[in-house]
């Protein structure tokens, strides 16, 4: 036999081998999935980090236990080509039973999603035997799932099972060395303190280490903290709508209307303590990506680095044996700070904090039922303790206990809303991001960016704006003939009581969205600025 | 090899048909109240080729649907004009006449390249004097004050405007076009200024009537707390923030409600 | 010449048609239709979903007056002069390795050459974006090691660049507004494309023996022979990477957009059409004007090739 024969030969062979094999699979699959004593589902996400897939696993083993005719199936995806992926099998009605969801619009969840709000009204059977047995499973979730609930479509599509909060993450080790601290201040003024402890005992030493690393992604987390700070009290402001929150429509005509300025020395204030905090963090931190900033923290080049509990596994592993990670939250000036005291309410509260994740039941599922109860169990009181023991992410529903390792994570209820941050639409955060490196450099400040924002800030508040009444409008739109058809529902079951409330709250949500965007055409035009774009 | 390709005739004409008779006036709704719009309409097609629905209540759908059949187009807004008119024409003070007469005045307002709002607001108007107990009515009440309050707004009318939308207040008929009514003016004087104790007024009449947003008994919760308190109504204030610890709970506005009713020295700080 | 072909010879071989048949789809399909789709959708106010209205040429009205996208085309203007000049080393060492006398050596060069294609470009930027990194990049090193940051810092106060380069401060290359265009232009340094000089060689081949023993008779140097002989015989050439230069050039946005970010950068200088077409669809969701930009980069690279395909003539 010839040698290419023989090369040729053995290709064939591969090919032939992988073929029989992923038949054999196929038909293994189409077998189980036949038994008509056993009910298949599927479930597929990207939650890749280490921990998380153990996690799930975990909990569909108890279910499995407790159901024996019953098999979940996981199905990892990265979350490069979730989307993709995911929309696709959505196309092709061969979605998993079970989709984690993530970048699916409105309108793709409407068509393809069954909406479970009915079922989030009733009990939980999973919560049996526990003091939420009786509640509606709305009502067992730490944040009333309102981080589910859609408020376009009116409808929750998923049940959320973990929740996620921003924490400051340092080296224990480093931070003794250099301060001789076990943790971190949590007042605003101490913790500048050490940041410029670190400095100096790097310039004496010659080490390079930094207070903290930074990155674009990094920085704008525990900046935009800090500014909002220094916001707190202008939200409360008659001018402000008296909601004690910050809402863009008001904000964005106030500024045309010189309710507040750039200027301000709240801003001000605020844009000190972001230069204060840029000089600690690497040179030139704006043009490095969120993995540089880890690299730096890996390297021990950085005591600190801030990210949310979403990184805490892939932090954990990462630094395992070089050096323990210590977690608390981003420290805040307190009202008696004299330097930036003066505008601040107080902690800033996480109570607002959504659930995070959940899975939606395709409507081309041929098990919803089962679906629909393991998505119970896993965001049932047992069901998430299991996830949450073995994930370390933190729990969604009430009553479940927080491992002793996720403490730090455990969000801050006793606190004041934050104020607002300069850049909260697509346009006016481009502006802001791009003249950032004003404030950040060594010979930069706050005046430098002030003067280089003022220019395109109102124009990009404006471009922001009409983005946002075409949405309105879009929106307007859109539930008129929904609400016609709702209407029409609502003929044929006079007693559905979800059927009420939906029209009722359509009808709300419909009159405010269009007063909005006739008042946003109005704010435009005494403003100087084109309603259309 | 010709029966075969008859037979997979017959077989698609089959399917063709089960489908069909599959289709209800109820899936077409369930279609449009999920936004499915274009979905809907295919729906419609399919079911209008079996002359299943009478004319009139197809031209009824087909016309809801147009408005937001994508892409949208003029050529659509104008056609659903059409059949809402045709709708109207034949029986003008039924459900449908009313709902037809309406949309029209919708598509005058917003749907039309052009809007007309005059036009719109005497079809409103139209609806509001001969059919005043009529849910659609009612919403039509609520598009007048809208255009009253901020149709071609400019500066030097702002309260004027006000002044012209009390008077409507006596034809409200249903809780629902209260809350609207009454959230749209307290939402227009805070934002452009004017009496406190007005506004105040109208947030308590909103929540009274009933506000079903959650996120909107929320916000009206806060300000009526705010508001109250500014004023010296102390028992007020101290009502509308309780009610709003009761139930929005994880609120990131609860701490600072709490310690606002610990200044006021209220028991329902604790 | 045009033959004319009769219908029945067309058709003689029908079935061999259907062997290209496959081409022919997957190209109407991948490269067509998203083209058609996005002359379409560019007439729409449309967020890249379901609802889009017909706004007729609203959006192209407004690229006319949108600062950004102007200042963008200003900014690929610049790029473009720098990369025409960037072309200058890839000819020269075309010229070298033509003129090496070794056959064998020769190969070896064109080898070392078009080894580095087969890294995917995406390292290749990631290695760029770290070569800038303020603190461990390569750039900022050599800068300190040579002594030029000194030169650099000197400069800086002769000048008048407003203290971009300071002692003891490392240089943030990317997030500085005036440094990130001189950084655009440096990146790729020494800014010898291996297609590039592919491309020249075969040109320089195909240059009879006989005209350079003609020239060496007639006592030409070196570089006597690069200016008369080789440049003008190699404008063939240099008028398709010239094309395939602008055309690259004004279309992608992956350089900025991998070492920038979506917003262009500090100071939004490294901000290019195709980025802000980006931007606009991707981080503001207007699908329907990010369509009509595409649209007129498309126009723009079309006029753009007619006139080099028209000036940039060849003297055969």
């Amino acid at each position: 036999m010839k040698k290419d024969q023989i090369f040729a030969g053995i290709g064939f062979s591969l090919i032939g081998l992988c073929f029989i094999l992923s038949l054999s699979r196929m038909f293994q699959r189409i077998s189980e999935e036949s038994d008509p004593k056993l009910t298949t589902i599927r479930f597929s996400h990207w939650q890749l980090e280490s921990g998380i897939r153990e996690g799930f696993d975990a909990v569909a083993q108890e279910y499995m236990r407790l159901h024996p005719n019953v098999r979940v199936i996981q199905e990892p995806v990265p979350e490069k080509i979730y989307t993709n992926w995911i929309i696709t099998q959505l196309v092709g009605e061969t979605a998993p039973d079970l989709v984690l969801l993530g970048g699916v619009t409105d309108e793709r969840l409407a068509r393809y999603f069954v909406p479970i709000t009915p079922y989030v009204n009733q009990s939980n059977p999973y919560n049996q035997g526990t003091d939420l047995e009786k509640l509606p499973w709305r009502e067992t979730y730490l944040d009333g799932m309102e981080g589910a609930y859609n408020p376009n479509l009116l409808e929750y599509y998923s049940a959320p099972f973990a929740m996620h909060v921003i924490r400051l993450f340092y080296n224990k080790e480093l931070l003794k060395k250099i301060s001789g601290r076990d943790d971190l201040p949590t007042d605003y003024d101490a913790f500048l303190q050490l940041c410029h402890q670190i400095q100096d005992y790097a310039q004496k030493s010659g080490e390079v280490v930094i207070p903290i690393a930074g990155s674009k992604y990094n920085s704008a987390i525990m900046v935009g903290r800090f500014f909002s700070t220094q916001t707190q009290r202008m939200v409360d402001r008659p001018s402000m709508g008296y909601l004690l929150r910050p809402d863009v429509e008001i904000l964005t005509p106030r500024y045309w209307e010189n309710e507040w300025s750039l200027n301000d020395p709240e801003i001000r204030s605020g844009l000190e303590m972001m230069h204060e905090i840029g000089l600690h963090m690497q040179p030139g931190f704006m043009q490095l990506q969120r993995e540089d900033a880890t690299f730096y923290f890996v390297q021990q080049r950085a005591v600190m680095i801030a990210s949310g509990s979403w990184d805490r596994s892939s932090v954990r592993t990462e630094t395992q044996g070089r050096f323990t990670v210590g977690v608390c939250a981003l420290p805040s000036p307190s009202p008696a700070s004299p330097r930036f005291g003066k505008y601040v309410l107080g902690p800033v509260s996480e109570a607002s904090t959504k659930a995070f994740g959940g899975f939606g039941i395709p409507r081309s599922s041929k098990s919803f039922d089962v679906a629909l109860d393991f998505e119970r169990f896993l965001c049932s009181r047992i069901g998430n303790q299991i996830f949450v023991n073995r994930s370390g992410w933190l729990p969604a529903i009430a009553g479940v206990k927080i491992p002793e390792e996720l403490k730090a994570f455990e969000p801050q209820l006793n606190g004041y809303p934050e104020g607002f941050a300069l850049q909260w639409s697509p346009n006016v955060k481009r502006v802001v991001e791009n003249e950032l490196n004003q404030l950040y450099q060594v010979t930069g400040g706050v005046d430098r960016f002030i003067s280089a924002l003022k220019p395109k800030y109102a124009e990009a508040l404006a471009e922001d704006s009409r983005n946002n009444i075409r949405g309105l409008l879009r929106n307007t739109f859109r539930m008129e003939t929904a609400f016609g058809a709702l209407l029409e529902l609502q003929k044929q079951d006079p007693h559905d009581s979800h059927l009420e409330n939906k029209i009722a709250e359509m009808n709300e949500n419909m009159v405010m969205a269009e007063s909005h965007w006739m008042r946003g055409q109005y704010d435009l035009r005494q403003a100087g600025y084109n309603t259309k774009p | 090899m010709k029966n075969l390709f008859l037979f997979l005739l017959v077989l698609m004409g089959l399917f063709q048909g089960s489908y069909a008779t599959s289709l209800t006036e109820e899936k077409i709704w369930n279609d449009a109240s999920l936004f499915l719009f274009n979905e809907a309409h295919e729906d419609l097609k399919t079911v209008r080729q079996q002359g299943r629905f009478p004319e009139r209540e197809e031209n009824y759908i087909e016309a809801l649907l147009l408005l937001n059949v994508q892409p949208k187009t003029e050529e659509n807004i104008q056609r659903s004009a059409e059949l809402f008119r045709r709708v109207e024409e034949v029986k003008g003070d039924d459900e449908r006449g009313i709902a037809a007469k309406y949309y029209r005045g919708r598509i005058m307002q917003i749907h039309q390249e052009r809007p007309d709002l005059v036009r719109a607001e005497k079809i409103y108007k139209e609806l509001l004097h001969d059919f005043p107990l009529n849910p659609i009515s009612q919403r039509a009440l609520i598009q007048v004050v809208l255009l009253r309050l901020y149709g071609n707004l400019e500066k030097g009318e702002i309260f004027h405007r006000l002044e012209e939308v009390e008077e409507l207040k006596g034809f409200i008929r249903n809780p629902s076009t209260a809350v609207c009514y009454h959230e749209l003016i307290s939402d227009y004087m805070i934002r452009f200024g004017g009496n406190k104790e007005v506004i105040l007024n109208h947030l308590i009449a909103a929540e009274q009537a009933g506000i079903h947003s959650f996120m909107n008994r929320a916000d009206t919760y806060v300000r009526m707390g705010m508001i109250a308190r500014e004023l010296g109504k102390r028992d007020v204030s101290i009502l509308y923030f309780s009610k709003f610890l009761k139930e929005f709970q994880r609120d990131a506005r609860h701490y600072q409600v709490q310690m606002i009713l610990r200044e006021m020295g209220s028991v329902a700080s604790k | 010449m045009s033959y004319s072909l009769s219908r029945k010879k067309a058709l003689l071989e029908w079935r061999l048609y259907l062997f290209i048949l496959p081409s022919i789809l997957l190209v109407g399909l991948f490269c067509y239709y998203p083209a058609i789709n996005a002359i379409y959708h560019s007439f729409f106010d449309w967020q890249g979903g379901d609802f889009k209205q017909f706004v007729g040429l609203d959006n192209f009205r407004r690229a006319w007056n949108d600062p950004t996208l102007l200042h963008s085309f200003g900014t690929v203007f610049i790029l473009i002069l720098a990369n025409m000049v960037k072309m200058i080393p890839s000819i020269f060492t075309a010229v070298m390795v033509h003129r090496l006398t070794c056959e064998k050596w020769q190969y070896v060069y064109r080898v070392l050459l078009v080894l580095p294609m087969i890294i995917p470009s995406m390292v290749t930027l990631f290695i760029w974006k770290f070569f800038f990194d303020p603190n461990l990049g390569v750039l900022n090193h050599f800068l300190n090691r040579t002594g030029l940051q000194t030169v650099l810092i000197h400069l800086d106060h002769f000048c008048g660049w407003g203290g971009v380069f300071q002692t003891g401060v490392p240089t943030a290359w990317l997030s500085t507004p005036t440094l990130i265009i001189p950084s655009l232009i440096l990146w790729g340094f020494p800014w010898i494309g291996a297609i590039g000089v592919l491309i020249f060689l075969s040109g320089l081949q195909s240059i009879g023996a006989e005209v350079y023993e003609a020239a060496e008779l007639d006592g030409v140097n070196s570089f006597q022979k690069f200016l008369y002989i080789e440049f003008p015989l190699l404008m063939t050439q240099v008028r398709i990477s010239l094309v395939l230069m602008v055309i690259g050039t004004l279309r992608d946005f992956y350089l900025q957009f991998l070492l920038l970010g979506e917003n262009g950068g500090a100071g939004g200088k490294g901000m290019v059409p195709g980025l802000w077409m980006y931007n606009r669809a991707f981080v503001a969701g207007e699908f329907g004007y990010a369509c009509a930009i595409g649209i007129i980069l498309f126009g723009f690279i079309l006029i753009l090739t007619f006139i080099q395909n028209k000036y940039v003539r060849v003297e055969k």
